[in-house]
């Protein structure tokens, strides 16, 4: 059964699409992972214009962070004041990126941009994971527990200006660190369409140190504000979002991600989670390759967009 | 209607040849026409095929019958299109030169009797925008922003990737004929056709003379819902990216609660 996409301007088999979708959200439910690094790669890999996308994946982003974000508000786990600092700059990052993706189209060389993004970041995440499911591995046959965090120590960032109160997560920090975070997550969900949470729970863990409390539903805050914000101005500016391909991976995201869950509480998780970082290298080295090797044709064609 | 188009058939051919089409009392001709002139792409659109059906009309020496030959061209709407070739950048292969051309059909099929080739000679092919050749040789005059004289490679790729995406076909021996005067034939317009008008030529040979020529038309729209999605997306993007995100929240609310209370 095919469905006829009205922006990617194509016909797509439904069962792929929703299969898709489920198998993201699967991956995203189990391991708490947002779908949106994995997703955008597939559908590349399945013929959708990497521009339609990325802005098509930021749409279904909305969707899958927006239950979790409220569902962390009820429970207060939520820094508002450092959510809004992070928006800031998330709002920033979305306009440049928008603009960079326009601009990036005009010259032909928004595929390459992303592709080569993805490439980076998939592989940075890729032999992340694998090193620490290695090392979990070892751990957990050796007999030794992972050795404890060391207490936040006073690094650079406390000496840097603009000083903020954030009461939520105990912190007396300067704010540029967090609009700097928030500004390369906007810049990566417009130009990657991810929602970034595999930058920004890092980045607020080790870099601002914040509890582990409140990371995950602040980044969630921010998350739900900025792919809204890089959906509306894609569509403003590029015309990319399809919505109908973005309504279809969300109700198979949905699905999948409710079962992912159950699964992740019954499965174990760490070998399970090194397979997810072979997926993850495997899509890297797929879209690295599709770079390197000479393609087939060497033309590519594209209606031609005015420059403003 | 008919009869303005075979007289301006025939001032074409005197013009062109110099001379009058021999003998017929009745210019010969042909007539045709699709099974459907409106094609609706819907949410279940993966293409179709559209069937074309004529007659030869007024046709004068039986005998010369084995000589009659037919090309069928169907042109699609044309766009300003940019072709860019890739070349390889610190290991990468990457977009460099680009050219645009200013009309580029995006669909282009020819049905024939035999390799158009062989129907007549390049000149007539050419003057009609007939064939692949023709058609590239078409592209070059419309074309901007070449450095190296390398309009036609990039002319030739255009056809390439059409032909890739099989919006550009060529099918010898796709027009069936029953008895001596009607003929049929099948084109398909895959689902990834690009919408708007086309013009679907009848052109009939002898002896590699053209003698008829017929034109209809066909016009593929988005429709219903799709068509209702894509004019929102492009006429009114603000308020169609506003209505994404409601729908994506309503859509994440919505499944949570469901699950909830399962």
């Amino acid at each position: 059964m095919q469905i006829y996409l009205p922006i990617a301007e194509q016909s797509m088999n439904v069962f792929l699409v929703l299969g898709m979708g489920g198998i993201v959200g699967f991956l995203s439910g189990m391991f708490g992972v947002g779908g949106g690094f994995l997703m955008t790669p597939l559908l590349i890999f399945t013929g959708i214009p990497p521009a339609v996308a990325v802005a098509t994946e930021a749409n279904q982003i909305v969707a899958s962070s927006v239950s979790g974000s409220i569902a962390q508000w009820r429970r207060k786990n939520v820094d508002v004041k450092m959510g809004l600092v992070l928006l800031a700059g998330g709002v920033v990052g979305s306009f440049i990126g928008v603009a960079l993706v326009k601009v990036l189209r005009q010259m032909g060389q928004v595929d390459l941009v992303i592709s080569l993004s993805y490439v980076f970041f998939l592989g940075f995440i890729g032999t992340l994971m694998l090193l620490e499911s290695v090392r979990t591995y070892y751990k957990s046959k050796s007999g030794n527990a992972p050795p404890a965090r060391r207490p936040g120590q006073h690094n650079w960032i406390h000496k840097l200006p603009f000083k903020m109160r954030f009461k939520r997560s105990k912190l007396y920090i300067s704010a540029i660190p967090p609009i700097l975070v928030g500004l390369l997550v906007g810049l990566l969900a417009a130009i990657m369409g991810v929602g970034g949470g595999f930058i920004m729970v890092p980045a607020m863990i080790y870099l601002l140190r914040m509890p582990t409390s409140v990371v995950v539903g602040t980044s969630l805050f921010q998350i739900v504000f900025v792919t809204s914000l890089v959906t509306i101005l894609h569509s403003v500016e590029n015309q990319t979002v399809d919505v109908v391909l973005a309504l279809m991976l969300m109700a198979g995201g949905v699905i999948g991600a409710q079962i992912g869950a159950i699964a992740g509480q019954k499965l174990k998780g760490e070998q399970l989670r090194a397979l997810l970082a072979l997926m993850v290298l495997g899509m890297c080295f797929k879209l690295g390759l599709d770079l390197v090797i000479e393609p087939s044709e060497l033309y590519s064609l594209a209606p031609a967009l005015e420059a403003h | 209607m008919i009869r303005v188009l075979i007289v301006s058939l025939v001032l074409l051919l005197s013009a062109a040849t110099l001379h009058l089409p021999s003998s017929n009392a009745h210019a010969e001709g042909v007539e045709a026409d699709l099974a459907t002139h409106h094609v609706a792409v819907k949410t279940d659109f993966a293409g179709v095929n559209v069937l074309l059906f004529g007659a030869i009309v007024n046709q004068g020496d039986i005998d010369n019958l084995a000589l009659l030959d037919m090309i069928i061209v169907v042109r699609g709407p044309e766009r300003e299109m940019r072709i860019r070739k890739k070349e390889r950048i610190a290991g990468l292969w990457v977009n460099r030169e680009s050219a645009t051309f200013d009309s580029v059909p995006g669909y282009y099929a020819t049905l024939s009797t035999r390799p158009v080739s062989e129907i007549a000679p390049s000149y007539t092919l050419l003057q009609n925008g007939i064939g692949f050749t023709s058609l590239q040789g078409k592209l070059i005059l419309s074309s901007t922003g070449f450095t190296q004289g390398n309009a036609k490679d990039y002319a030739a790729a255009v056809v390439r990737v059409h032909q890739s995406q099989n919006l550009y076909q060529e099918l010898k021996g796709a027009i069936d004929f029953t008895g001596q005067h009607l003929f049929r034939a099948e084109f398909e317009l895959p689902a990834n056709v690009p919408l708007g008008d086309y013009t679907a030529d009848v052109y009939t040979f002898r002896g590699g003379e053209l003698i008829g020529n017929y034109t209809t038309s066909l016009k593929i729209e988005k429709s219903g819902i799709e068509r209702f999605i894509y004019e929102l997306a492009h006429q009114q993007p603000l308020i169609y990216g506003i209505i994404s995100v409601i729908l994506a929240l309503a859509a994440g609310m919505g499944a949570a609660a469901l699950f909830r209370k399962a």
